[in-house]
């Protein structure tokens, strides 16, 4: 290519200094190809390179504006992904402390297991749970489509300090009582994250089918 | 009459050259060189931000190809809603044109109202 145009995609990269260096590449690779075929297509015309090369910079606009509105338009993209994280951990968060309220009653009647027997009621509670925060999950990625996982992930991690806090609360009962009821929290509390992550998965899913784009966002 | 294309009509342009069938960023360009005659001047810098803006809304979506001949190109195509969107935002575009192609009109009616009653006047002074 054109010395020229080398120097103008240098002084490019030069103001591209903000973005991720994986970004800052695709960018001024796909500028490049830009480029070539207009340089390309100018000599093909019969005109000489030097004559191409300052028409095609001329056509393309100064690099101090190309650069700037590159990297305006990505943080543009970082304001949206921070909005997305933030507003797909909120929507969990909230749903994951609110649905389960609902689930309060049925924990009375885990006292009563002797009428359903306790494998029949632990599977249902499980899925209650599950059905619980895959809807959290779906609802945190219709809405925030961005930055869902990491979102929900820092809902979950949140929601999981909480529920060993209240255990580590009723440490009177016991370490051995504590540990046994951590162990149990835990195992639930994955179970529920796969849940959680199993709506993000179904709505991503569906939003393909739809615009036949995945947009899940990145973790 | 060779014109700078205005920069926030430059989405619109973009989605409705892209309705047409998937394109990279040149072949837009050239592609709205054509259909105006040359007569619509873009900074094909710009595009790029501007395909950049429409990704991140997910109106269209950009994949990287291999070409016959050449580097690999993002191809970018019209997603689902920006179908939708592609068909609001020229519909918004060709209102305006209309709306100003209108509005120019009247007054152009009324400049030359204006000069019929001074021709008017000049006559009757004349004749006077």
């Amino acid at each position: 290519m054109h010395s020229l145009l080398e120097d103008y995609l240098a002084e490019v990269a030069a103001r591209l200094g903000p973005l991720p260096a994986k970004r800052r590449a695709e960018e001024l690779r796909e500028m490049r190809a830009h480029l070539e075929a207009a340089y390309a297509a100018g000599l093909a015309q019969g005109q000489s390179d030097d004559e191409t090369a300052r028409d095609v910079l001329a056509q393309f606009g100064a690099p101090e504006a190309v650069g700037a509105e590159t990297v305006a338009v990505w943080r543009r993209g970082v304001r949206l992904d921070r909005r997305d994280f933030w507003g797909a951990a909120a929507c969990a968060l909230v749903l994951m402390f609110l649905l389960p309220r609902l689930m309060e009653p049925l924990q009375t009647a885990y006292f009563h297991r002797y009428v359903v027997g306790p494998l029949l009621f632990t599977a249902f509670f499980v899925f209650f749970g599950g059905v619980i925060y895959l809807l959290a999950g779906a609802a945190a990625s219709l809405l925030f489509p961005r930055r869902t996982v990491a979102g929900i992930g820092l809902a979950w991690s949140i929601h999981l300090f909480w529920i060993f806090h209240v255990g580590f609360r009723a440490r009177h009962a016991g370490y051995g009582v504590i540990l046994t009821q951590y162990l149990y929290f835990l195992v639930y509390a994955l179970i529920y994250g796969l849940f959680c992550l199993l709506g993000v998965w179904l709505v991503s899913r569906w939003r393909t089918a739809r615009t036949g784009r995945a947009r899940v966002a990145r973790g | 009459m060779r014109r700078e294309l205005a920069k926030g009509d430059l989405p619109a342009l973009v989605l409705a050259v892209l309705g047409e069938g998937p394109r990279h960023g040149y072949a837009i360009a050239r592609e709205v060189e054509r259909l105006s005659e040359g007569a619509l001047h873009l900074r094909e810098g710009t595009l790029y931000p501007a395909l950049r803006v429409l990704e991140q809304d997910g109106l269209i979506a950009g994949t990287w190809e291999a070409q016959a001949k050449g580097a690999d190109r993002k191809v970018y195509a019209l997603t689902e809603p920006g179908h939708r969107e592609m068909g609001h935002r020229t519909q918004a575009l060709r209102d305006y044109a209309t709306l100003l192609h209108t509005v120019l009109g009247k007054i152009g009616q009324g400049a030359a109202e204006q000069g019929k009653i001074g021709q008017g006047e000049t006559g009757h002074a004349q004749s006077a």
